[in-house]
């Protein structure tokens, strides 16, 4: 089976605190290409990762800004400029009665931003994945947590990265081939 | 004149015989299977075919009305019509300006409501014999060899016959020496008329000048609703409600039961009918000066003496401009001592006058159409009669059975022309020629609108028809084609004249006799009700009245005036009669009189005197009533009039009685503590003139009405900036509370003009009736004998109106004319626009109601063309009559003229026969609306949340007499005189 | 190339304890075995029946739904004065129903009240479900719902004109569908982590494929949590003002009119708390079931049901004071229609469903006082389903204030068809339909987030740097 590709390797730990070692070790090695896969989310893996804060907050209120501001517009249009009916003698454009839709447009966009701003930035919808083709994706879904050195990296070379996840005492070490179609 | 053209529906449910089978008719056979095939394949809408007018009648554009005069002749006093014709259907009538009775244009509930029979799809569509159709030379030929060796011959007419009738009768009668005619009506003023005949000499009837009236007694007498002439009367006793006015007049009511005139009283007193000779004995020797009978029997009969008192000291004060009128029901007695009264009141020539030709002859006795039936005619002909339903007391379709030629000519196959050998089908007033006399010295004529729709003939043509094939020689009648030409050859016109006469629609000017002298007749005093029995009333309705117009829905879904009940006649009585028999409303009771007896639902009604029963004739429709068929009992079998009876609790479950009101108590509440609500204001003389004499200042600063006085007056401030209505019209209604009679001639105008839907009675149980105007009745003060205040309520057209504002799609807005609008097919039906109204005025389809009237050929062309049919699903509402607003301002731009204030007139406000409603334009400086929301009793309705209603109302001034207005100084807050207890 | 040389001083060796580390193992295990075993076994006979019964509800639903917009509205007791009746009544009541699993979710999220985890995921998907529900009855209230799907909102049509946005039932529309909308997207980003455990235990291909797309490839890949997490931090931080907005945005289709008994400040606030009050009622009501049914006692204890008893409780005390002070208002404004339609509320002819409210919403609560009550099933039961029926009652009573406003002469009683009955019986078929394929197939309890608390789930320390 050695003929076959090497993609990257997996180290799986049982708990959260030797993870967290492994983590900042490889980060302090120098590793770029490199992640962690947990069945759910660990307190301090992202200092440990040394991950740059996230942005989502901003597209969240900047999208919500947007919406509020053309619902307003919208209904201004609508209701004082193409179209003005005199309603219960009130102005063309009763700004308070448009006060309820402006806040729910601000969610309705705030919403649909953060969710498709989820989906791009955890790269949702790509399937492939070496830990599925080594079968080891079900352990880290279900209970175990692994580190995934790619073999992209610059540093990567498959003895130093056994050794760098064996110094941080991990006992199960698993060299991640690529998928059996990507043969030569 | 006339169009033969008329809507090409006719076709469809009369199709012309094979035998005369020309091209076009032939298209139309085929066009009538198309169109069966259609609704086989169920589609809603019948196949429409375009009819060029190729021979259009003059005048006529398509889409544009003519109106034509004409004589109402369904009633028992001819009015004068101007009927509206669109595309030669006659789609609305209104009152004849100028015309002797009711000049002011007015008109009936029934007026307005006869085009629903005009179009009435029960119409009988071919003559026939035994049950088969037959053509109209076979049902002529049948019945002039029945007639020819006749020996006895009965005609039965109408009463209201015109004089050309009455003419054409004579050489009927010429014609078949053993005619006898006998003019019938169910329930007629006939005792009333005979003992007026003995009084004053002659066989006349009393007219009425109310407007010089300032004291009014009516004894058990339904003027203002079904007794005689009565928008001559309304007209007259509306001219003297004014407040404060030097000629504001009082109208004493003293009746058993409750009415339309009872509710419009200043004082009431229950009187139970038969007791009444007694109160009018008493009276005529009180005004002579001796009291001591009337105070006698009004302590044992329990009068208010006070009252009475009062109206003897107000009788004597007002001689000259005093009248007392009696009800048709009273014995003789009555009728007597009124006269008397009426005389020594000089009532004669100022209040009361004398018409020496009623249009309507009295009518024969019912004994004597027994008795004529039992001698054995060989032939008896009806004409528009249906004694076999309404012929008081005894079974007469037995009778009838023995009669070997029964004719029977009629709009509908009614109980008599389904009892009849041969039926005929009769032509509607709308679709026939006639006169009537008007009154002394005035003769009106009656013009066809339309072709007869169903192949139907005018009695007097069948007259006519039958004269001629009896009398071959008669040679004038030889060259008259038909009564048309009769009637016109009588009349002897140059064409030019006659055609004005058409026009007018009467000739002559009314003579306006003064009462004659009474003299003095020994009537038999009536005899003491018997113990243990009730007064039962069998009075007319005030809308189906004596039930010719029992297949009318418009009129059965319209609410009894007092009681609000629809699609049924009930045995209104005291409550505290109901509680007495142990019964409540909807259980049944039993009436026994004259060896009948009926089972009735029963109504507590307060007012109504304790020992008096009243229930309405003509109901209990059996054949030929359409949607009235199987509604209410038929109480002829207990008598006509007034008839002593036993009433009985009788078992059954509980019976649905279908009212569109339910609560009468403005200040209802769940406590014992009333709740003030002031929605229906009104005061007294003493309270109002307290009020003018300092007019205090409101909140604003501005000085306060008279019955903002009666509330807590808010300073409303209003956040968002005023709209500007300056420029343009800004439409306004007015509604004076003192002037309302509550006739729902109004109700009848709109549902007409407006395309108003019926539900039946199921639907207006659940609380569905879509009546755009409703009168609200409330009532105050003891059960035994409330203050009524009637309060027509239509929509408000608020200036800030929640209903738009809630309205999710805009279907419901403002135009820049203050007109609060419905855009029907925009409406959605969310439904709540109407829940937010504060008035409940906007009514919603929950079903598709309109489906009959938009799919059945026949109705369909009764539908005003220039209003919108509503579906299912859709909220609609009063419109202020936009498309008559629309119609005036186009003709006023046609012409470059501005519409000037009033030009504009709402269908209610037309119909109004006490000019209670006004229309127009509040930005006219000094102009109707403006003038009538300054008067010092305007005010609006629930002013205090703000919607800035358009709808003014005047408030009531029950003009009590000074001895019995019970106001107080100081007595604040108090308009309702119902709330200090007594109330009379 | 040579790796470097080991640097000791970044290099901290971690503690590593077997033993706890094998026991968090099996913890993990156990939970995603135990979470997910309802999804991975055979449907029993009760779900069956339980299903079959909910089946009938859902088509005795669409019959009447049916049948209602064939023939109109008049199927209904509807009349003139009281425009609206039960339809309204149970989109009020559906929705409020749907506040308890936002507010679970999120507002309890926000303040970390780590006893959310177990019934988060359940509270949510009843809040879905019941505003799906819910949508069903503005649509099928109206007179002609071909037209009302459409023209209510804002887009171009024959007529040329717009929506009114003055409407509180426009802002209905946009209040409930954003609801609708946020709520889906909220309940899916927490599934998604859930989907891939599922996806990874699956036997079946079929399984393995369908959980596989719905989980859109989650890798549990911690560069992908650090986004996920703040993204459902902010659908939280989003969803508290808008299941707070939504329910007020429903009073104000009354608290905006003129009519006594509708035109009141206090319905917002008020509303609010009944949403939540009646949303964790039914909460309780399925969850009790559930945990019993599906064996989760371990995973829903009885601390939570006590402490959802305890907002309970609060709640209802909250619904008390409104009604109290509904009550003073009125007669303090002095205004006298206020005052009639509120006694007439007590008193008049639907004083008997005031009775109801009163008792089940406010004086039986009461008794969750006692410990003993709160923590024992069989006594805590029938509270909350009396506070279910109390709820809809509630909502009921405030629409009949429209059988007497303002003008006494167009006052009339609203009497309910069996088309009525047939649509409130048949929306519980509907929810429940709903439900039961929700227990069926996706995981009831929220998995990624149970394992996160799970007892040494998370590093001792020496993390926070």
């Amino acid at each position: 089976m050695s003929d076959r590709k090497v993609v990257g390797i997996i180290g799986l730990f049982d708990d959260p605190d030797s993870l967290i070692a492994a983590a900042k070790k490889v980060r302090d090695t120098g590793y770029t290409k490199w992640d962690c896969h947990t069945p759910y989310p660990v307190h301090g893996l992202d200092d440990a990762m040394g991950l740059k804060p996230t942005p989502m907050p901003y597209i969240t209120i900047t999208a919500g800004l947007i919406g509020g501001a053309l619902a307003m517009y919208m209904m201004y249009w609508m209701s004082a400029v193409d179209y003005p009916v005199r309603i219960g003698g009130k102005p063309y454009f009763s700004w308070p009665a448009f006060v309820p839709i402006t806040f729910e447009a601000f969610v309705l966009f705030a919403g649909l931003a953060t969710m498709g701003g989820m989906i791009v930035l955890t790269k949702l919808g790509s399937w492939a994945s070496p830990l599925h083709d080594n079968d080891v994706m079900g352990e880290v879904t279900s209970s175990r947590m692994g580190v995934v050195l790619d073999a992209d990296d610059e540093k990567f070379g498959e003895d130093s990265a056994r050794d760098l996840l064996g110094e941080v005492g991990c006992q199960d070490i698993r060299v991640l081939y690529a998928a059996d179609d990507e043969e030569a | 004149m006339i169009s033969n053209e008329v809507p090409i529906h006719d076709d469809h449910v009369d199709p012309p015989s094979a035998a005369a089978m020309s091209r076009r008719t032939a298209m139309k056979m085929f066009s009538l299977t198309a169109m069966m095939g259609m609704v086989s394949g169920c589609i809603r809408k019948p196949t429409r075919h375009i009819v060029a007018m190729h021979d259009r009648p003059e005048y006529q554009q398509p889409g544009m009305p003519l109106y034509y005069a004409s004589t109402w002749t369904e009633g028992s006093h001819p009015y004068g019509m101007l009927i509206k014709q669109i595309d030669g259907r006659p789609i609305k009538i209104e009152g004849l300006e100028g015309h002797p009775l009711n000049p002011n244009g007015k008109s009936t509930a029934q007026m307005q409501a006869s085009l629903f029979g005009l179009y009435d799809p029960e119409r009988l569509r071919s003559p026939q014999q035994g049950g088969q159709d037959i053509t109209w030379p076979e049902a002529d030929k049948a019945v002039a060899d029945a007639l020819r060796g006749a020996r006895r011959v009965l005609v039965v007419t109408r009463t209201t016959l015109g004089p050309s009738e009455q003419a054409l009768l004579a050489r009927f009668r010429k014609a078949v020496p053993g005619a006898q005619h006998m003019a019938y009506e169910p329930a007629q003023d006939r005792d009333r008329r005979l003992a007026w005949q003995q009084i004053y000499g002659a066989a006349g009837e009393v007219t009425t000048k109310l407007e010089n009236a300032k004291v009014v007694l009516s004894l058990d007498a339904d003027f203002l609703g079904t007794d005689g002439d009565t928008l001559t009367n309304a007209r007259g006793f509306a001219e003297t409600r004014v407040p404060g006015a030097a000629n504001f007049s009082r109208l004493y009511v003293a009746e058993g039961g409750m009415t339309g005139t009872g509710s419009s009283a200043d004082h009431r007193i229950p009187v139970r009918p038969s007791t009444s000779a007694e109160l009018a004995a008493g009276l005529l020797a009180a005004l002579g000066g001796s009291s001591a009978a009337l105070s006698a029997s009004a302590t044992k009969h329990g009068w208010d003496a006070k009252v009475l008192q009062a109206l003897v000291k107000d009788l004597n004060a007002n001689k000259g401009k005093a009248a007392v009128l009696a009800g048709p029901h009273l014995p003789a007695a009555v009728h007597g001592a009124v006269a008397q009264m009426n005389a020594m009141l000089g009532a004669s020539g100022t209040t009361l006058g004398w018409n020496a030709t009623p249009a309507a002859a009295i009518a024969s006795a019912p004994a004597d159409l027994a008795k004529a039936i039992a001698a054995g005619p060989e032939v008896v002909i009806f004409l528009g009669v249906n004694p076999v339903h309404d012929m008081p007391g005894a079974d007469f379709g037995k009778a009838l059975e023995a009669v070997p030629m029964v004719v029977a000519q009629g709009l509908t196959a009614d109980e008599t022309v389904s009892a009849a050998t041969i039926a005929l089908p009769a032509a509607h007033a709308y679709e026939s020629w006639n006169d009537a006399t008007v009154t002394d010295g005035v003769t009106g004529i009656a013009q066809p609108m339309v072709a007869p729709l169903f192949g139907g003939r005018q009695d007097a043509d069948s007259l006519l028809a039958w004269t001629k094939a009896l009398a071959p020689d008669d040679g004038a009648l030889k060259a008259t084609k038909d009564f048309h030409g009769f009637l016109q050859a009588r009349w002897g016109l140059a064409q030019d004249k006659w055609e004005a006469l058409l026009r007018k629609g009467y000739a002559g000017t009314a003579k306006n006799a003064a009462l004659p002298a009474p003299r003095e007749v020994a009537f038999p005093a009536p005899a003491a009700p018997a113990a243990g029995t009730h007064d039962v009333v069998l009075a007319l309705h005030p809308q189906t009245v004596d039930g010719r117009f029992g297949g009318n829905a418009w009129l059965l879904e319209t609410p009894e005036s007092c009681n609000k009940v629809v699609w049924d006649n009930v045995a209104a009585m005291a409550p505290a009669t109901a509680r007495a028999l142990g019964v409540s409303e909807g259980d049944w009771v039993t009436v026994e009189a004259n060896g009948a007896s009926v089972k009735l639902p029963v109504v507590p009604q307060p007012g109504v005197q304790k020992d008096t029963i009243v229930t309405h004739v003509g109901y209990g429709r059996t054949q030929g009533a359409g949607h009235g068929v199987g509604v209410g009992v038929n109480v002829a079998p207990l008598g006509s009039g007034v008839v002593a009876g036993k009433v009985s609790k009788a078992g059954g479950d509980k019976y649905l009685i279908a009212k569109t009101q339910h609560v009468f108590d403005q200040n209802a509440s769940v406590t014992d503590q009333p709740m003030e609500r002031h929605i229906a204001i009104s005061g007294t003389p003493k309270a109002y003139e307290a009020y003018r004499k300092d007019v205090p200042d409101g909140p604003d600063g501005k000085p306060l009405s008279f019955p903002d006085t009666q509330k807590h007056k808010l300073a409303l401030t209003q956040i968002d900036p005023e709209v500007d209505y300056s420029k343009g019209h800004k439409w306004g209604l007015a509604i004076d509370l003192n002037k309302c009679t509550g006739c729902h001639a109004c109700l009848l105008a709109c549902q007409s003009e407006n395309n108003i839907v019926i539900v039946g009675k199921e639907e207006v149980a659940v609380g569905r009736d879509m009546s755009w105007i409703r009168i609200d009745r409330y009532e105050a003060g003891p059960e035994e004998n409330p203050n009524i205040l009637l309060q027509p309520m239509l929509c408000q057209h608020c200036d800030n109106a929640p209903c738009e504002t809630v309205c999710p799609v805009n279907a419901t807005a403002h135009t820049p004319e203050g007109l609060n609008d419905q855009i029907y097919n925009r409406c959605v039906g969310t439904r709540y626009c109407g829940n937010n109204c504060p008035y409940k005025v906007r009514r919603f389809n929950f079903f598709n109601y309109t489906g009959e009237q938009t799919t059945d050929p026949v109705q369909e062309l009764r539908a005003n063309p220039h209003v919108t049919v509503r579906t299912r699903g859709v909220m609609e509402k009063c419109t202020f009559c936009v498309q008559r607003i629309n119609a005036v301002k186009f003709e006023a731009a046609n012409k470059h003229v501005d519409v000037e204030d009033g030009a504009v007139v709402t269908a209610c406000q037309q119909a109004c026969p006490s000019d209670a409603i006004v229309f127009g334009d509040a930005n006219v400086k000094g102009g109707l609306i403006e003038t009538a929301r300054g008067g010092d009793l305007a005010y609006h309705v629930l002013e205090e949340i703000n919607v800035r209603p358009n709808v003014t109302y005047g408030a009531r001034i029950r003009n009590a007499h000074p001895d019995l207005d019970d106001w107080k100084p100081g007595a604040h807050g108090h308009g309702h005189d119902g709330d200090k207890k007594g109330g009379h | 190339m040579n790796p470097p040389p080991p640097d000791s001083s970044t290099l901290e060796e971690p503690v590593v304890d077997s033993s706890r580390a094998a026991k968090l193992q099996a913890d993990l295990r156990k939970l995603d075995a135990d979470i997910q075993a309802p999804m991975e076994s055979f449907p029993t006979q009760r779900w069956l029946g339980a299903f079959g019964l909910a089946q009938i509800g859902a088509v005795i639903f669409l019959i009447t739904f049916v049948y209602t917009i064939a023939r109109g509205i008049g199927v209904w007791g509807n009349n003139n004065p009281v425009g609206w009746g039960f339809a309204i009544t149970n989109f009020v009541f559906w929705i409020g129903i749907g506040h308890a699993g936002t507010l679970i979710s999120a507002i309890l999220y926000l303040l970390r009240q780590k006893w959310r985890t177990p019934i988060a995921r359940f509270a949510e998907a009843m809040t879905i479900f019941a505003v799906i529900v819910a949508l069903q009855f503005p649509l099928v209230h109206t007179g002609r719902p071909w037209l009302a799907a459409y023209w209510l909102l804002p887009l171009p049509n024959a007529n040329n004109i717009w929506v009114n946005f003055r409407s509180p039932l426009l802002w209905d529309v946009f209040a409930v569908s954003t609801y609708a909308l946020v709520s889906i997207m909220f309940w899916y980003t927490g599934l998604i982590p859930d989907l891939a455990a599922a996806r990874d235990r699956a036997q079946h291909r079929v399984r393995k494929l369908v959980y596989g797309i719905l989980s859109l490839g989650w890798k549990g890949s911690n560069r992908a949590w650090q986004h996920y997490e703040k993204a459902y931090l902010l659908f939280a931080g989003l969803s508290t003002p808008l299941v707070l907005s939504v329910h007020s945005v429903v009073s104000f289709d009354f608290a905006t009119s003129v009519i006594p008994g509708w035109h009141t400040t206090i319905f917002p606030p008020y509303f609010v708390a009944g949403a939540v009050f009646s949303g964790f009622a039914m909460v309780a009501t399925l969850i009790i079931i559930m945990r019993k049914y599906f064996k989760l006692q371990h995973v829903i204890t009885l601390d939570h049901l006590d402490l959802m008893n305890r907002i309970v409780l609060v709640t209802s005390l909250m619904v008390g004071y409104a009604y109290m002070m509904e009550l003073f208002i009125a007669w303090y404004s002095g205004v006298v229609f206020e005052r009639f339609a509120f006694m007439n509320r007590a008193m008049g002819s639907y004083g008997w469903a005031y009775a109801i409210m009163v008792t089940c919403n406010v004086i039986l609560p009461q008794l969750l006082w006692f410990k003993k009550i709160r923590r024992t099933i069989k006594f805590m039961y029938p509270i909350v389903i009396a506070v279910n029926i109390g709820m809809w009652f509630e909502r009921f009573v405030i629409i009949m204030a429209l059988h007497r406003d303002y003008l006494p002469s167009s006052w009339h009683d609203f009497t309910p068809t069996w088309v009525d009955y047939g649509m409130l019986i048949g929306s519980f078929g509907l929810f429940f339909t709903l439900l039961l394929l929700f227990c069926r197939f996706l995981p009831t309890v929220a998995i990624a987030e149970a394992k996160m608390d799970a007892p040494g789930a998370q590093p001792t320390g020496g993390h926070h740097e």
